[in-house]
């Protein structure tokens, strides 16, 4: 007879944000085996990109893959395909790119945080916490002009310039959220519930997170010092003040408060931005067609994203791939899912904060 | 009270049941805020619900939850009619009973789990509410509710009995932080996942008979002072209330260790603090 | 716990953060991306537009005379205002106005 019993989690299940199916084999509610499927939204993007859309336009295609980081992505291609074309940005478009892509980070990970919190049945968190997010998304829309699709950055430069308005509007809600995550932080740490429902639940060690390839709030909650915006020197990060935040034990409650810091280094660089922004060009002439290939690394909100072009000098692009983070975070998922209980599976799932749009494409 | 005033209380009780969910549900919305739902969204919860398809998943799992919804409404006209205190505990668990076995009747993994971990919260608010009654009876004298609202006010004795309950009602409730027997993101709601239609709205009717069966339980500890027994009621519902706003849900382990630990315990000292202090 | 349940109870007397949406409406932004809007005076027909729309949301059709008609779906436009930086004559022909589409 069959000692274990199946429950399936996806690939519509109501703490899911988008479809991936587990299959989780139990003994009582103890995960002894895990069977997943993360294919359920293939969209073709990678093709389309090659064959449909023209260098110019596959920047506005490739933010379609991610609702929560889409700058990121169009960043990660735009930077790639500058490096082809030979294009050299001003220091003002850096900082105004650095500054949505921070704007983002801070808005994806007020989601994860709020999303684990409604995971584990702490409803009001995930109210008080989307609530203090509209903060961060009114900032993006006055920059931006668009709420969720941003299409701000193009190649050669940004689409629009910060008008003292928007300036003014962003140090004030910058200053409340800052207010706000310590309030947070002080509302996570000082929980028995939540105490219960994080502490040692999920954990990834150290040596695991790199036999598995973790990235990003992940990988750093384990003490694992990975992150692109130390590492590389594409975009100038070193500059606005930016610190490495680590974890210790790598559960879900440490992967909450480094996601807390995070947003907190976040907020500091985005304050040292708008305080320092000088007049200048957004927008740099270039001209020719792309020719030869470049890798683009980026720390998205959720970890390394990765974009391989392939240019042959015509409008179409030959090939580009697209690496996004949860996907090397599958392979850490299923082992910490292993031994651990089924009520704790949503929480851990929803603290990697998964993307499956991203993965599957 | 006349017997037609408690006919009616008591047939009424799916209808100002509802209110009082509503009402629960827009403070809930306020202590989050949010504009919330209005006041009579349980009615139109229930007409929509009337307006479904009638989807059976299996006879046996309709009918041992009708009877659940019954033996529930039975046990607030047993309330309200003034009956024994020990019959209403055991007539709620076998209500409960009725539904567990409803839950385990369908092959649906969520409903089966939400049996397991129902059984399992029973297993641990079912001894706090004996030893309260135990309490009530060492008070009182007696087990008759309609004996005990006229009995003169003695709260002073009944203090732990009702810390003790404050334990109980989020249990039966299935509030956070001890809502693991519903688990909407863990197992999307337990046994309710199953139904449909009007044997949902029939489901959705008992979570206001439940909330009359312990409300009414924190409402007998202040016996004959009415105004006192409603400030009661209100504390604990606004109680209760705000600590489901600012708690996570906790395992059913823990649940156990919890209410063993704590409503338990301060049952036990409820009766020794009422032997020793009181009598 | 204890402060989330002193902020629960305070937010009973503060302020709502939602609004009544359909009777209330949504404060806008300055600058807001709304639709694209075009004057057929002005236009010049270079066809810029048509070629770098990425979700082809412009579409110049041939009609029986010899100059074609600009035609617009607000439905498929993704407002990333790509037509509008390309075109000659900006502002003049086409700019990005602050409406939003009807809903049908």
């Amino acid at each position: 007879m069959k000692k274990t019993i199946t429950i399936p989690l996806g690939s519509q299940h109501i703490s899911l944000l988008e479809p991936v199916r587990f299959n989780f084999s139990c003994e009582n509610e103890k995960i002894t085996d895990v069977d997943y499927n993360v294919g359920f939204v293939h969209r073709g993007i990678e093709k389309a990109c090659t064959e449909k859309f023209e260098y110019k336009q596959v920047g506005y295609v490739v933010a379609r893959v991610c609702g929560l980081c889409a700058i990121t992505h169009t960043m990660a291609y735009t930077l790639g395909i500058e490096h082809i074309l030979n294009i050299k940005t001003n220091k003002k478009i850096d900082y105004l790119r650095i500054l949505m892509l921070e704007l983002d980070r801070i808005h994806s990970h007020l989601l994860c945080l709020a999303h684990t919190a409604e995971n584990s049945g702490f409803e009001g968190m995930f109210m008080k916490i989307m609530g203090d997010r509209e903060l961060v998304m009114d900032i993006q829309e006055a920059i931006s002009g668009n709420r969720v699709q941003f299409d701000f950055v193009c190649i050669g430069g940004v689409n629009r310039d910060i008008s003292t308005e928007c300036e003014k509007l962003a140090f004030t809600n910058l200053a409340l959220l800052d207010k706000k995550v310590d309030d947070l932080i002080g509302k996570f740490t000082s929980n028995w519930s939540t105490a219960l429902k994080y502490k040692n639940i999920g954990a990834l060690s150290y040596d695991d997170a790199f036999n598995f390839n973790a990235l990003g709030p992940l990988a750093r909650a384990a003490g694992a010092a990975i992150d692109v915006r130390a590492e590389s020197s594409i975009l100038p990060y070193k500059e606005v003040g930016y610190k490495m935040i680590l974890g210790q034990n790598g559960d879900i409650y440490d992967r909450n408060l480094v996601r807390l810091k995070e947003i907190k280094n976040s907020i500091l660089m985005c304050q040292n931005i708008l305080s320092g922004l000088t007049e200048g060009e957004i927008l740099v002439k270039f001209k020719g067609k792309p020719n030869g290939e470049s890798f683009t690394r980026l720390e998205a909100p959720r970890g390394e994203i990765f974009y391989y072009l392939n240019a042959n000098g015509t409008n179409m692009l030959q090939r580009v791939r697209i690496k996004t983070p949860t996907f090397s975070q599958i392979p850490g998922m299923v082992e910490i899912f292993k031994g651990s209980d089924y009520a704790d599976a949503p929480a851990i799932l929803a603290s990697f904060d998964p993307c499956m749009s991203c993965t599957a494409k | 009270m006349s017997i037609v005033f408690s006919f009616m209380l008591g047939f009424f009780a799916p209808i100002y049941g509802g209110i009082f969910y509503g009402i629960d549900r827009v403070l809930k919305a306020k202590m989050q805020r949010r504009k919330g739902p209005p006041v009579l969204q349980p009615f139109y919860d229930m007409l929509k619900l009337f307006s479904k398809t009638k989807f059976i998943v299996n006879a046996p799992h309709t009918i041992w939850m009708i009877f659940y919804f019954l033996s529930l409404w039975a046990v607030v006209f047993m309330i309200f009619f003034g009956g024994n205190l020990l019959y209403i505990i055991f007539g709620h668990l076998l209500a409960t009973v009725f539904f567990i076995i409803s839950g385990y009747s369908v092959n649906s993994i969520f409903s089966q789990l939400g049996s397991n971990r129902k059984l399992l919260s029973v297993v641990a608010y079912e001894p706090i509410l004996i030893v309260n009654a135990i309490c009530i009876y060492l008070v009182f004298g007696t087990f008759e509710i309609s004996e005990i609202l006229a009995a003169p006010n003695n709260f002073n004795s009944l203090v732990f009995t009702f810390l003790s309950l404050l334990f109980v009602v989020p249990t039966v409730l299935k509030l956070s932080p001890f809502d693991a027997s519903k688990a909407h993101q863990e197992i999307v709601g337990g046994i309710e996942v199953e139904f449909g239609g009007v044997f949902y709205e029939l489901v959705y009717a008992a979570k206001f008979l439940e909330m009359i069966f312990v409300y009414s339980f924190i409402f007998i500890l202040a016996s004959n002072d009415y105004i006192f027994g409603t400030f009661l009621v209100v504390f604990s519902f606004f109680a209760v209330a705000l600590v489901d706003n600012s708690t996570a849900r906790i395992k059913i382990d823990s649940l156990l260790k919890a209410l063993y630990m704590y409503g338990f315990g301060l049952g036990i000292v409820s009766i020794f603090w009422i032997l020793l202090c009181c009598i | 716990m204890i402060k989330s349940i002193i902020e629960s109870f305070s937010n009973l007397f503060a302020k709502s953060e939602t609004i009544n949406y359909p009777y209330e409406q949504i404060a806008k932004f300055k600058n807001y991306r709304g639709l694209i809007e075009y004057s057929a005076d002005e236009c010049i027909f270079c066809y810029k537009c048509e070629k770098v729309c990425p979700p082809d949301a412009i579409v110049f059709k041939p009609t029986k005379e010899k100059n074609r008609l600009y035609e617009y779906n607000p439905n498929l436009c993704i407002y990333c205002g790509e037509c509008v930086r390309n075109c000659p004559k900006e502002d003049l022909a086409l700019w990005q106005s602050e409406k939003k589409p009807k809903i049908i």
